[in-house]
């Protein structure tokens, strides 16, 4: 079988570092990563503690086929309550972290309570220990990888760790493994950095063993035959979809004002890929997490003579550069077209460790806000916020990121922000996380599943798109939400990426490595009740937090101002039409609380 | 007669090259449909495309009934998912 069979349980306010068996009976339910954190999470924690506390816990969770040849074996997630939406917490990362911690010898990391003083963790196979973190503390991931990668003199060794703005606690602070992979989502980072845990550091040797190696390699391998459609996403890697949306209507740009920027071709692959009037190129080029056969990727240089940089030569090396959500995120919603500047604050949201959509969904809000009057050059220290501006995207993102200024206040995220200058409305968010480079009117059921998904508004957690770009109209879009939602539970609990499911794959490859890896009999029941059962887990967690039917919304602009252009011209999302129909086909009653009987038969009652 | 067709997406790479921006201008008849235009696209053809005509989505059975001029804005796309 692929799982270790063992839990690592760190307590921070003991010191206590203790090797535990795994829940076979859980792993068996809820698979892994993504499940079984969760599972593991609402059964120690009470949802409603302080987010911030050291009562909340830190889950840090790999799947059955993280570490093994599975093609993108090397995902892990974060599961905690978050501090950006105070719900269930689910980040997911590649990279190569995840596959090390699983060689150590680990399904989970439980991290509980607060370290008194700034501690790192270190790990190797079964020694584990809590080390002073004052001479990493208050630098940034990049730093703090350097040091203790001189430190240890293991080139195979892998952190994954916060920036100052996880220490300083912003609402969207991300987990950096890799230097440029994140656990990117509702504010893990900030978890972290309450409980002054600054890195995890792990080198394993142990490996993955297969039940049966020799039919497990041929299935990965002909498996992989299949991954037979990769070639535009190694090419040209996420920020492909960046064309299609500006094309359909479905770029939000400047804080979805507008559905289509008249920049984006300043942004998409083929500026990134050209060389600029100065002969400089962004993309250098790709890469890939553990295992991984696509490489998405894209490893960027900015122009050395561009003004973000010009005298920083520390940004001059090639990093991890603009992905679709962080072009969209960092440029489009900003209104911003300049690839240079929105690849410089991306380089900084890994150096420091923010989430690149929500900080630049932030700052748009707050560009709408200096729009508008709400806030003026009075409240950001003189900076002009203006939309379009890549000086002010460059200037507040660097404020932020040092916690300095009026960045203090974009740290909280465009929820709060837009609160407390009186302009709630102007939050693109669902449960205060910020939108993902969709909009919700021309794409209606991406509208339902930003208002439904459990952890704030995000793209990765249902399949609409095929539906989407297809029609308009909503009948059919709430099955197609809830079922893509369980599909995408299951697969963010093997270990496995989602992205090979636009290279080929179908849901019966992911199932083929699951059942080739792991013990028993995993069929498609099997598969669609585990990802439900997970999705309603994560719910139950959500109602015992506070959460309600109430939050299950979007924006009013998004339900009440229609669209300019595009497929969805005149429209708005037609959330209130297909919601009751998403509860009805849960299970759930009218408040959005699964029924007695749904919990029975998901077996969590 | 000439239009300007976009092309996107990973679609662009079946394209001819030179032209990074996605823009391809076409010859045209009048009296041309739009499936006979993209029928000329060296693009293959057992793939999905979405189709947009002057902002519109044009779907498959609607190709040969639907009529181009030289302004028309032509765009065709192979959709993605997002990350």
């Amino acid at each position: 079988m692929s799982w270790q069979q063992q839990i690592l349980r760190v307590n921070l306010t003991t010191g206590n570092c203790d090797i535990e068996p795994l829940n076979m009976a859980w792993a068996n339910e809820y698979l892994g990563q993504r499940g079984l954190g969760s599972k593991y999470l609402l059964e120690e924690m009470d949802p409603s503690v302080d987010s911030l506390s050291a009562e909340n816990k830190l889950v840090i969770a790999t799947g059955p086929l993280t570490g093994t040849m599975a093609s993108t074996g090397g995902r892990w997630s974060v599961i905690t309550k978050g501090p950006l939406t105070d719900a269930i917490a689910c980040s997911n990362s590649g990279g190569k972290f995840g596959a090390e911690l699983k060689l150590a010898g680990y399904d989970l990391v439980i991290i509980e309570g607060k370290s008194e003083k700034p501690v790192y963790l270190h790990i190797e196979n079964e020694k584990v220990e809590l080390c002073d973190a004052s001479e990493v503390w208050g630098k940034t991931v990049w730093e703090t990888e350097g040091l203790l990668q001189k430190k240890y003199s293991d080139p195979l060794m892998r952190f994954a760790s916060i920036g100052q703005a996880g220490e300083d606690l912003c609402r969207y602070a991300c987990i950096v493994n890799d230097l440029h992979r994140a656990a990117g989502r509702s504010g893990v980072g900030a978890v972290m950095g309450s409980k002054n845990l600054k890195t995890i550091a792990v080198r394993g040797t142990v490996g993955v063993k297969s039940a049966n190696p020799e039919h497990f390699m041929k299935t990965v391998n002909a498996v992989n035959a299949r991954m037979n459609d990769r070639e535009g996403m190694s090419r040209d890697g996420t920020l492909d979809m960046i064309d299609v949306t500006n094309s359909i209507g479905s770029l939000p740009t400047r804080n979805n004002r507008q559905v289509r920027f008249e920049g984006t071709e300043k942004l998409n692959p083929s500026a990134m890929q050209s060389p600029n009037e100065n002969g400089h190129t962004n993309l250098i080029t790709n890469g890939a997490c553990f295992g991984c056969t696509i490489g998405c990727g894209r490893i960027c240089k900015i122009d050395p003579t561009h003004f973000s940089v010009k005298d920083k030569p520390q940004y001059h090396k090639a990093s991890g550069g603009l992905e679709y959500e962080s072009a969209y995120a960092l440029g489009a919603a900003c209104g911003v077209d300049d690839i240079d500047a929105a690849t410089y604050a991306g380089f900084l949201c890994n150096e420091y460790g923010m989430d690149p959509i929500s900080l630049g969904g932030t700052i748009a809000a707050a560009m709408e806000l200096f729009d508008i009057g709400a806030i003026t050059e009075k409240d950001t220290g003189g900076l002009k916020l203006e939309f379009g501006s890549a000086q002010a995207l460059v200037t507040i993102s660097e404020m932020t990121a040092r916690s300095e200024g009026f960045g203090k206040e974009i740290a909280m995220g465009s929820k709060r922000l837009t609160a407390k200058y009186g302009h709630p409305e102007l939050s693109m968010s669902v449960k205060g996380q910020e939108f993902a480079g969709y909009d919700g009117r021309s794409m209606q059921g991406m509208g339902l599943a930003y208002a439904t998904n459990n952890r704030g508004a995000c793209h990765m957690r249902a399949d609409p798109y095929e539906s989407d770009f297809d029609t308009t109209e909503i009948e059919g879009k709430a099955a197609i939400v809830k079922n893509s939602q369980d599909e995408i539970s299951f697969i963010d609990s093997s270990g496995l990426c989602l992205f090979p499911g636009g290279c080929g794959w179908t849901l019966s490859d992911y199932l083929e490595l699951v059942d080739g890896a792991c013990e028993g009999t995993w069929d498609m029941d099997r598969l669609k009740q585990t990802g439900e059962r997970i999705w309603n887990l994560e719910r139950q967690f959500n109602l015992l937090a506070g959460l309600s039917r109430a939050d299950d919304t979007l924006p009013k602009r998004i339900l009440e101002e229609p669209a300019e252009v595009g497929i969805g011209k005149g429209l708005v999302c037609r959330l209130g039409e297909m919601l009751p129909e998403y509860y009805e086909l849960r299970g759930w009653d009218e408040e959005g609380r699964p029924k007695a009987d749904t919990l029975a038969r998901l077996g969590l009652n | 007669m000439q239009v300007t067709i976009k092309v996107f997406g990973k679609l662009r790479h079946y394209m001819p090259a030179g032209n990074s921006a996605g823009n391809y201008p076409i010859n045209f008849k009048l009296g041309e449909t739009l499936e006979q235009l993209l029928t000329r696209l060296p693009l293959p053809k057992d793939r999905a495309y979405l189709v947009l005509h002057n902002d519109n989505k044009i779907d498959v059975e609607q190709l040969a009934s639907t009529a181009i001029s030289e302004s028309d804005d032509i765009i065709v796309l192979a959709p993605v998912k997002g990350g």
